[in-house]
């Protein structure tokens, strides 16, 4: 079952593209620049008109507030809490129920501390995670993410595949760009596809499409070192599968 | 320009000394390396003793250095909230206070040095993709010819191909026209790769200063201290260490594979 999908679009790049998302996935859209990523996520989230192309599964998407889409914070506010708590507030919700929520969102995504902080005095992970959270605090089901990963370093990638992990686990549908290929190692389960020029050149689950590295290549993207090596490795019969330890990699050729 | 820095304090870094030297790539690694940018790009405010080619930096004489070194941020900023690409250089020229003589051409010269074409000038800021807003920031710093240029993550969110366009320019303005490049990155492969000279920043304080390649194989401060060497650089150290086999210092994937397979044959 899909949530949603995109049937004959004509927009810039693409010609005649179809692509379904299904329900309670991540999914992770890569590509050169200039492949239409960006544009993609933008047609998803219904902020381009494309004469009724896309069309959304009405159980599950109810109206455009189930949808959100990200691409770089702007705070209102100078306070971390009133920009969580400030979608809410429009709605006249009542205030405990408010309190509630912003305690479990800051619970998942480890930001409790910063409550009480300005927003000039965090980091761009932290801000990241702020920005996240008074999106997810109206409870979308469809969250999409434009290169979310793009100034964070490894340790905070993983981190972030992980909170997104959780978030699929809770019926969240995730969509996201990222431009390079390190955050896909860290997921599970996850579906990839490969842009190029407006066109899908390989769909699938993630670790099975990271295979093929010479169509990467050619597409211009370049693989994370260890599955770069076991890859290219393989060609030469010195290892059997892809090994994300080095000293794994290392034991097995010399023996 | 050779950049000297003795005693520097500021609001963050305390007792900052090293030297940028003339006409080279130099790396800059470590976190808050992108405050030490703008501290040299004399953006913040900072104490302390400062030379730019043996002239030393006071309050009055900021003027002299302003215009000799540029910045490029992460991330295009519009300065003037201005959506059309020509009337941004128009205005980009008037701000930087440069005098030149035919505009057109200046700008077109600049466009054709970054690759970019000239149906960009008619365009609109908004909807130029992300290698295309990487490209114009290029573009603009031409404009000024500045002797020193401070990158900041300037290969973040770009492929293969974009990547090597950028590292082409950077290499022919080190080359042809002897600017000195400081480039700050998180990661440190591109550091290896790219950089001839590598300042290592561990808790806001100098840890390593030197030629790059010596730096990431012989000082055993990154395993101390927990910082990441480059992939490549570990794996051949771990090579050395669990199986004493020598391999030799490698910058390409394809080469080291080359090492292994005659290796273990």
């Amino acid at each position: 079952m899909s949530v949603v999908k995109i049937e004959n679009l004509f927009l810039g790049p693409f010609t005649k593209f179809n692509i379904e998302i299904p329900l309670n996935s991540l999914v992770i859209i890569t590509g050169s620049n200039n492949s239409g990523k960006s544009l993609l996520l933008k047609v998803f989230a219904g902020l381009i008109n494309t004469k009724n192309k896309v069309y959304y599964d009405n159980k599950v998407i109810k109206n455009s507030n189930d949808i959100a889409y990200f691409d770089d914070y702007v705070f209102s506010f100078s306070s971390v809490l009133k920009n969580i708590r400030y979608s809410l507030e429009c709605l006249k919700i009542v205030d405990d129920k408010i309190n509630k929520l912003v305690r479990d969102i800051s619970k998942d995504l480890k930001i409790t501390k910063l409550l009480d902080s300005q927003v000039k005095d965090l980091g761009y992970y932290e801000k990241l995670k702020v920005a996240l959270a008074s999106i997810l605090i109206s409870n979308p089901k469809l969250l999409i993410l434009d290169d979310p990963c793009l100034y964070l370093s490894p340790m905070e990638k993983e981190d972030f595949m992980g909170i997104l992990e959780q978030l699929r686990s809770r019926g969240v549908t995730v969509i996201m760009s990222c431009s390079s290929l390190d955050e896909v190692a860290y997921t599970i389960n996850s579906i990839l596809y490969v842009l190029d020029n407006g066109k899908i050149v390989s769909s699938g689950d993630a670790l099975k499409v990271l295979n093929d590295d010479s169509l990467l290549n050619k597409v211009g993207l370049e693989l994370p070192f260890m599955i770069d090596l076991s890859v290219k490795l393989q060609y030469y019969n010195l290892v059997s599968k892809i090994n994300m330890s080095p000293l794994g990699l290392v034991m097995s050729l010399w023996k | 320009m050779e950049i000297k820095f003795f005693h520097v304090n500021s609001k963050l870094f305390k007792d900052l000394s090293f030297v940028i030297p003339k006409g080279q790539i130099v790396g800059i690694y470590g976190d808050n390396g992108d405050k030490l940018l703008r501290l040299i790009s004399l953006d913040s405010d900072s104490k302390g003793v400062i030379y730019f080619d043996g002239k030393r930096k006071l309050r009055r004489n900021y003027y002299l250095f302003r215009n000799d070194i540029s910045l490029i941020e992460r991330k295009f900023i519009n300065l003037f909230n201005i959506d059309n690409v020509y009337e941004y250089f128009i205005l980009y020229i008037r701000y930087k206070k440069i005098i030149v003589d035919n505009v057109d051409k200046k700008i077109k010269g600049s466009l054709r040095i970054v690759g970019l074409s000239e149906d960009v000038l008619e365009r609109r800021i908004s909807t130029l993709t992300f290698s295309e807003l990487k490209l114009l920031q290029f573009a603009l710093v031409f404009i000024s010819n500045p002797k020193v240029i401070l990158l900041d993550e300037p290969f973040r969110g770009l492929d293969l191909d974009n990547r090597k366009k950028i590292i082409r320019i950077i290499n022919r303005l080190q080359e042809k026209f002897l600017k000195t490049i400081v480039i700050y990155s998180s990661n440190p492969n591109y550091l290896y790769q790219y950089t001839s000279y590598l300042i290592v920043l561990y808790q806001n304080k100098v840890l390593l200063e030197g030629k790059t390649i010596d730096l990431f194989f012989e000082r055993d401060e990154f395993s101390l201290y927990k910082i990441k060497r480059p992939d490549i650089v570990d794996f051949i150290l771990l090579v050395k260490d669990k199986k004493n086999i020598n391999l030799p210092r490698r910058y390409d994937v394809r080469d080291l594979i080359k090492d292994i397979y005659w290796n273990v044959r």
